[in-house]
């Protein structure tokens, strides 16, 4: 074979006399092409799923994300992902075995052995769920490795460089936190585990970072956390001064029409009450998310790339409402468009500042897994 | 022929080393395609052969191409035209791979009935025995506990002391090492009778009530015996237990516990199979013969059953037709039974505990 002629673009070959170039620097737009055949796609594979009885799922998977994955153009290149079904299969066959299976069947004899009460079962259950968290965590962080090491531009696939083991007992001590502080552990246990995602992916051999704490997403957490309280307080308090509960709770003297018109009153506060409480707390939610979204990508940092993400409030409701439609409406079959819309979302949504030498990234060093994403499959962590 | 310019087509090439692209002038060679910098002699052959699609070449827009021996790098095509070319070289890179997706996807159908029926296989007929063997015998007796308790729901307990007594005794003609507390008679109208996981055995007052002797009784009593030495309630709870967990496996459901105290599986639990059904009958007659009690007390029963209630499709609610549903072949069984030949036999209970066992339930 002939001599490349094109040197590593990291270490260009120097000639004596001769100042090596200076780097390149370039911007970076990243933007989403659509195109059409998702639908014949989503179709052919449900088919094909119930046919081969779900074993077709993991292949059919792999074309829905070589479709989307295509769709993403970074300096008008396509991004292309090259893992196989095979690959998702192996994965979910080797979890199966080794957790899903034994654990199915701790449960199920747990079930038998004690009642329900009994401490010992309770002791089974919260064991379980600390080792589910934990497995969890893993499971997400394994499940992203996979992605990002199928995911090739130029010819460079990204990494994940840390162990998942230890993201695994991040994730787990940051959710338990959840319990004793009433949920205000959050943001923190949000922005840790990003940081900890992020500073930890690399494409190619360059690394992300991500600078940031949890404080400026306190203001919008306490909003949803303090709003949320305030208006079930307020529904919650209309139904108990509203209800006469000796009426509720077995008087015997108790007048028909009053029983009648206490029914109505309480049907009415199910009817309307229970539907503001979630319209109003899942907007709230939103804009809370919106926030989270717009800081995480200010924190990103690629190089000397800054990166930005518009999300904005009524966008992201929009975009969810869509998302839970086509769900409902398609029984889950229409889930590859649920894809497509939140990675269009973000990519459409997603822009960058400063400079950056591409020529010079080199290929990632880390061994490819052989398998993947078992477990985020098994504990069903995200649609990808 | 003199080497065109107008042969040269301009494309980019991404090494797999670093995210640099290059632009190159792409050729076809002898047997593959070449490339190089412009106006740089140095030139790389990838083979026709080796060629791979990224994606299978569109009919506009640019190609991505892969090599075997270089599995990181691309070759982008710029020119459509110039692609289709590549394809009538290397006919793999084009969208049309119709005889290889379609017997791939054989494969696939394949492949899913395959791992199906081993999966059946497995569960259904090679690993109950092994794995019921493998359960500790006191797990076994929790879980018929919380069957039983399940199976009977509020009916209440019969334990007028005759009656126990009664039952006990007859229980010891057929084995010294049953437990009398393990067979319990129920107050319900049902006519039935259910061996459980741990050897517990219940019989329903409707069973009771319909036969016509303490031979019938003991009849059905030795047929549920005959279950649970045979293991027929473990192995079939592994099967439902396996079943579920296959269940779950395709469809990603959860909750098989809770599933499990549903009334279908509860069914699924307690309902076995026809060669299950014979050889509880055969060790039935065994146990019988052992006993010195007549083994017709069984067939006996079956044909009380099938004079009072006949072969009636009666509705779902009959209880007397899920019996029969469960024990499906009555004459057939029947016949099995009359071939033995009985020795010298008592009674299974005498006319004062039969009495007694036949109230029971009168303190309910």
């Amino acid at each position: 074979m002939a001599q490349q002629p094109w040197g590593t673009g990291a270490t260009p070959v120097s000639v004596p006399g001769v100042a090596p170039p200076p780097p390149r620097k370039e911007t970076v737009r990243i933007a989403f092409h659509h195109q059409e055949g998702l639908l014949g796609l989503t179709i052919i594979n449900f088919l094909l799923s119930i046919v081969t009885l779900g074993i077709y799922s993991f292949w059919g998977k792999t074309e829905i994300r070589k479709h989307i994955w295509s769709s993403i153009h970074i300096n008008d290149e396509p991004l292309e992902y090259t893992g196989t079904g095979w690959e998702l299969f192996l994965g979910a066959v080797i979890v199966g075995l080794l957790i899903l299976v034994p654990l199915a069947f701790l449960q199920i004899f747990a079930s038998f052995l004690f009642t329900a009460s009994s401490t010992i079962a309770g002791l089974v259950q919260v064991a379980v769920s600390i080792f589910v968290l934990f497995l969890v965590g893993i499971g997400t962080y394994r499940a992203r490795r996979y992605r990002l090491s199928r995911s090739v531009w130029r010819g460079i696939r990204g990494s994940l460089a840390g162990s998942p083991v230890r993201f695994g007992g991040s994730f787990l001590f940051r959710y338990a936190m959840l319990v004793p502080t009433l949920g205000w552990a959050y943001p923190w246990l949000r922005v840790g585990l990003n940081r900890h995602m992020t500073n930890d992916m690399r494409f190619g051999q360059h690394p992300f970072h991500f600078r940031g704490s949890a404080g400026p997403l306190y203001l919008p957490f306490a909003t949803v956390w303090i709003g949320g309280a305030v208006i079930i307080a307020v529904i919650g308090g209309l139904f108990w001064g509203s209800v006469d509960m000796n009426l509720l709770f077995g008087g015997d003297d108790t007048d028909p029409l009053q029983a009648q018109r206490q029914g109505l009153i309480i049907l009415g506060l199910v009817l309307i009450g229970l539907p503001i409480i979630f319209v109003i707390s899942g907007l709230l939610w939103v804009i809370y998310k919106a926030a989270e979204l717009r800081y995480f990508a200010d924190c990103t940092t690629f190089g000397d790339l800054q990166f930005r993400l518009d999300a904005t409030v009524w966008s992201l409701i929009t975009l969810t409402l869509g998302n839970i439609m086509i769900m409902l409406f398609t029984l889950g079959i229409g889930r590859p468009f649920v894809q497509r819309r939140l990675i269009r979302y973000v990519v459409a949504r997603l822009e960058t500042d400063g400079t950056v030498d591409i020529a010079a990234i080199q290929q990632s060093q880390q061994q490819l897994d052989r398998s993947g994403e078992g477990l985020a499959e098994a504990f069903d962590i995200d649609g990808f | 022929m003199a080497s065109d310019p107008t042969d040269a087509h301009i494309g980019y090439f991404n090494d797999g080393q670093t995210a640099a692209s290059h632009e190159v002038e792409v050729r076809f060679g002898s047997g593959g395609l070449v490339f190089g910098p412009p106006g740089n002699s140095a030139e790389t052959h990838w083979s026709y052969e080796g060629l791979e699609p990224v994606r299978p070449v569109p009919q506009s827009g640019p190609s991505r191409l892969r090599y075997q021996g270089a599995p990181e790098a691309r070759l982008i095509i710029a020119s459509p035209k110039f692609a289709r070319e590549v394809v009538q070289r290397a006919p793999q890179v084009g969208t049309r791979a119709g005889h290889k997706t379609t017997a791939k996807i054989a494969a696939f159908c394949v492949a899913g009935v395959a791992a199906f029926a081993v999966a059946s296989w497995l569960v259904l007929s090679a690993a109950p025995a092994t794995v019921a063997a493998m359960v500790p015998q006191s797990w076994w007796g929790f879980m018929g506990e919380k069957i039983e308790a399940s199976l009977v729901k509020t009916a209440k307990r019969c334990d007028a002391a005759e009656g126990k007594k009664a039952l006990a005794r007859m229980a010891f003609r057929f084995s010294d090492e049953i437990e009398a507390n393990s067979v319990r008679v129920y107050n319900m109208p049902l006519v039935n009778a259910f061996a459980m996981a741990g050897g517990r055995v219940v019989l329903t007052s409707g069973l009771i009530n319909a036969a016509q002797s303490a031979d019938e009784v003991a009849g059905v009593l030795a047929h549920e015996l005959g279950h649970v030495k045979a293991h027929h309630p473990e192995e079939q709870l592994v099967r439902v237990f396996g079943l579920q967990l296959i269940m779950s496996a395709l469809w990603g459901g959860s909750g098989m516990a809770d599933a499990l105290a549903q009334s279908g599986a509860l069914l699924a639990v307690l309902r076995y199979t026809r060669s299950a059904e014979r050889e509880a009958d055969a060790i039935a007659v065994e146990l019988m013969e052992k006993a010195k009690i007549d083994p017709q007390g069984l067939a006996d029963f079956f044909r009380t059953l099938k004079k009072t209630y006949g072969g009636e499709a009666g509705s779902e609610t009959n209880q007397v037709t899920n019996l029969l549903r469960t024990h499906p072949g009555l004459d057939e069984r029947i016949g099995q039974i009359r071939k033995r030949e009985p020795g010298p036999t008592t009674p299974a209970l005498s006319d004062e505990d039969w009495q007694h066992l036949k109230a029971i339930c009168s303190g309910t």
